[in-house]
């Protein structure tokens, strides 16, 4: 079940997918569940996320602010070079909003109730200012920004996918693998959510079924996931742990729009 | 040196708040000498503070440096946890540096009377609560502070023998006294001493330098134009006024034109709500 910080019910007739690599996932995954949803049309614009940064506003419309941005844009939209107001609603998909932006807080300080190790304390108020501050600066919330000096329509940001539980070597593993995962994924939660409500965008949270745990995602979704860059056709290395495959996407953009 | 330096992710003016980015460790202000050699003697071990845990609505602050926590921590044992790591933190600041810069702020404080432990705050104020049979207010002599600054710095030098020490004075007028005095006669009294101490420091010590941030600002050459309208916060202008003439002064000794902090453009130190004081905290808790 798609958990959501505000959930106001909006038309879902024509939708504009933005987002970087994650972006693979969920068009992989619309592919395979499209004929379910015979009344919606997604229309995606992808690039990976430093280049996304470079979007614009530009005559009412989000436009590229770089020569790659829009080869990217035109590549991934069928042809388009511009975002107009014209969608019914946004989904704004991964652009570093997620668990890894706030990984190296997570790995060299600790808030109150984490086991005490040799990472720096910091209080409860600290270590949430931090998440929250660093899921706000984050190209996702930038997009978001920029819809929203064009157009008032509903925008979900769905979070990148926790890491696969393969990735056992990782500091930000071994933190997840302790309790201190649980704490840090209520933070999470929390200042997204503080986050969505202040700014005003829906968020997506990640199906709780395809998790083994707060902070992880179950191995078999990233097992075969595709790289945006290469036009879906050629997958991630084997040690790649943050991206998810075809099923994944269809499962967190099923539940998505039935909630929606 | 930052030996605590910010998390990431925390805006600056944020972080000041917790007392990031302000000094090269996350003590707080240091007003007195005295707090400064208690601070080492505790971060070599030498010392152990009394009362050093104060609460305030059911949250724990570190007396000794309130102000770092602005909604306090959730238990004595944090407050305790985070002591140890900035105490490690400390020491290991006193033992790497070449240089130890110190502005002498004021000479009252308040003091735990049966253990002499000082507090950068009265108890009561910003967390704990005031008892005047456990507290009192002292007002430090010159030899007082004389003697706390050569403990203080033969402690560190035992430590960390190269080890320099550039002494200030701060220009900031005192805002209020509890020495009974006129505040005006209370900050002459504060500044001349603190400036005497620090003068007879530099002539005895070959390895203890004075720099005149306190005259470049309250001189009458200057008019007072280094003041804000409040006549107590120092303008930006008078900030990068001291930091010129510091740099100045040092560029002969290898300092590097290009590696010269901006800080009167960056930082707004300034103005009254940038800057995180206690005395500012106290003003609020007054309204």
């Amino acid at each position: 079940m798609l958990s959501r910080a505000n959930t106001p019910s909006f038309s879902l007739n024509r939708v504009c997918v933005i987002g970087d690599s994650h972006l693979a996932a969920v068009k992989l995954g619309w592919d395979a569940i499209r004929d379910d949803f015979p009344e919606v049309e997604l229309h995606f614009f992808g690039a990976p996320a430093d280049h996304m940064d470079n979007i614009v506003v530009a005559e009412g419309r989000l436009a590229a602010g770089s020569d790659m941005l829009r080869k990217f844009l035109v590549k991934t939209s069928g042809g388009l070079a511009t975002i107009d107001n014209a969608y019914s609603t946004y989904l704004i998909c991964g652009l570093r909003f997620g668990i890894a932006k706030i990984q190296r807080l997570c790995t060299e300080y600790r808030a109150e109730g984490h086991i005490r190790d040799d990472r720096a304390p910091i209080s409860d108020p600290c270590f949430f200012k931090c998440v929250a501050a660093g899921l706000r600066d984050t190209f996702a919330v930038r997009t978001f920004l920029k819809l929203r000096e064009i157009t008032d329509a509903p925008v979900t940001i769905m979070h990148m996918p926790m890491p696969s539980d393969q990735d056992t070597d990782s500091a930000l593993a071994r933190v997840s693998a302790s309790v201190d995962g649980v704490l840090i994924r209520q933070a999470f939660m929390a200042a997204s959510e503080q986050l969505a409500r202040e700014l005003g965008f829906s968020l997506a949270v990640q199906p709780q079924d395809t998790l083994s745990s707060h902070l992880r995602t179950k191995a078999m979704y990233a097992l075969g996931s595709m790289k945006l860059v290469h036009g879906l056709t050629e997958s991630h290395q084997s040690d790649d742990y943050g991206h998810m495959n075809g099923e994944y996407g269809s499962l967190v953009l099923r539940s998505w729009l039935r909630s929606s | 040196m930052d030996v605590e330096p910010r998390p990431p992710g925390l805006r600056p003016k944020v972080a000041a708040q917790f007392g990031y980015k302000i000094y090269s460790a996350r003590y707080g202000n240091i007003y007195t000498a005295r707090q400064l050699k208690q601070l080492a003697q505790e971060a070599f071990g030498a010392f152990t503070p009394s009362n050093a845990i104060w609460e305030k609505d059911g949250r724990y602050y570190d007396a000794l440096r309130p102000s770092v926590e602005p909604t306090g921590l959730s238990s004595p044992e944090v407050v305790a946890d985070h002591r140890t790591y900035h105490l490690a933190q400390v020491r290991r600041l006193f033992c790497e540096a070449d240089l130890l810069i110190f502005t002498l702020g004021l000479t009252e404080t308040w003091a735990h009377r049966s253990s002499g432990t000082v507090y950068p705050t009265a108890p009561g104020t910003v967390a704990g609560t005031y008892d005047p049979s456990e507290y009192e207010f002292h007002n430090l002599t010159f030899q007082e502070i004389y003697g706390d600054l050569c403990e203080f710095f033969d402690l560190l030098k035992s430590h960390n023998p190269n080890l320099r020490l550039l002494l200030t004075v701060s220009p900031v007028p005192l805002t209020a006294t509890a020495s009974g005095e006129h505040v005006l006669r209370a900050t002459v009294y504060s500044k001349s001493v603190l400036r005497a101490v620090a003068g007879q420091l530099y002539q005895e010590n070959d390895d203890i330098d004075y720099f005149p941030s306190y005259e470049i600002v309250t001189s009458p050459l200057a008019k007072g134009a280094f003041f804000e309208a409040n006549l107590r916060s120092v303008r930006n202008e008078g900030v990068e006024a001291v930091m010129k003439t510091f740099f100045a002064a040092h560029e002969q000794d290898g300092g590097e034109e290009n590696s010269q902090p901006h800080v009167a453009k960056s930082v707004p130190l300034s103005r009254d709500d940038d800057v995180i004081c206690e005395d500012i905290l106290l003003d609020a808790f007054a309204r």
